[in-house]
């Protein structure tokens, strides 16, 4: 009974929780860009005009699936995660805020990414256009005010709420880590763009590498 | 840092979610603490310390032996 109290709690292995997140990352990642694409293949035909041809339509129905199925592994990945949270009962207060948070966050990204797809018209020369194509001064100040004010808010309450002191500790961790890639990575790259070794500097490339080691550093000092 | 949580649970009855509640930490936490993956904070040894009603010493142990 006691080993029973003892063992089959939240010591999962680095390995499993891992691989639950890479599902989850995956899935996401993998449904977002297959819905650019279907986005961007439906609106390229409307321009066009005229019915589809039945290559066309396979084609569609090739991207509709894998939308379906990142989705679904997406799907998986989160329940996996919440199976393995829950293996030992309900989650705790404040667990259940954690997930609330993260829920939350994870719906605006969603709305977010959905918004940028939708009004992107990159999209039809580009998949992956919507992550730095031009949008309409309207959307951008309207996803401007959500990252700019819902975020933050989330994340002071996420902060102080939500998490406990052994995920801050995490958190403190991959932001160092980051900061430090910041800080050396973004002037070697000017530095050599200037000695006209390499192209210039992408912003948006350089924030997707500093939130990667933030994430990265922080799971690994979570869960590890 | 070696420590006698995991033992000072068990011989509660206490799964990690019950520590994780009444120290208000998540599972994780727990776990973390209990393998000597994270130290907690001076506030959390505290903590710990009072609720198995032992001092800080008497769960955790840095390694330095006093002579």
């Amino acid at each position: 009974m006691m080993e029973s109290i003892v063992d089959n709690e939240a010591n999962a292995g680095f390995g499993a929780q891992a691989g639950r997140l890479a599902l989850i990352a995956l899935g996401s990642v993998g449904a977002l860009l297959g819905a650019g694409v279907v986005t961007g293949f439906i609106v390229a035909h409307q321009q066009q005009g005229g019915a589809m041809t039945a290559r066309q339509l396979l084609i569609l129905a090739g991207a509709l699936l894998f939308v379906l199925g990142c989705g679904f592994t997406a799907w998986r990945g989160i329940r996996a995660a919440l199976a393995a949270g829950a293996g030992d009962g309900p989650p705790t207060p404040r667990e259940g805020r954690y997930r609330a948070v993260m829920l939350i966050a994870a719906l605006t990204g969603a709305v977010i990414s959905v918004i940028l797809m939708l009004q992107n018209d990159a999209l039809t020369d580009n998949p992956i256009g919507f992550l730095s194509g031009p949008v309409s001064p309207a959307i951008a100040i309207v996803l401007a005010l959500l990252v700019g004010v819902l975020i933050p808010a989330l994340s002071i309450y996420w902060h102080l709420r939500a998490i406990d002191e052994q995920e801050a500790a995490a958190y403190n961790k991959g932001a160092l880590f980051a900061a430090y890639a910041y800080w050396i990575g973004a002037p070697v790259w000017w530095l050599l763009w200037r000695g006209g070794l390499v192209a210039a500097p992408d912003g948006v490339a350089i924030y997707l590498v500093t939130i990667a080691i933030a994430s990265v550093t922080w799971f690994w000092a979570k869960y590890r | 840092m070696k420590n006698r949580l995991k033992v000072l649970r068990a011989e509660r009855n206490w799964s990690q979610a019950d520590l994780a509640l009444r120290l208000d930490v998540s599972r994780q936490a727990v776990n973390a603490v209990e393998t000597g993956k994270y130290d907690p904070s001076l506030p959390l040894a505290f903590k710990i310390a009072r609720l198995f009603e032992m001092s800080i010493e008497e769960i955790f142990d840095d390694g330095e032996h006093r002579g």
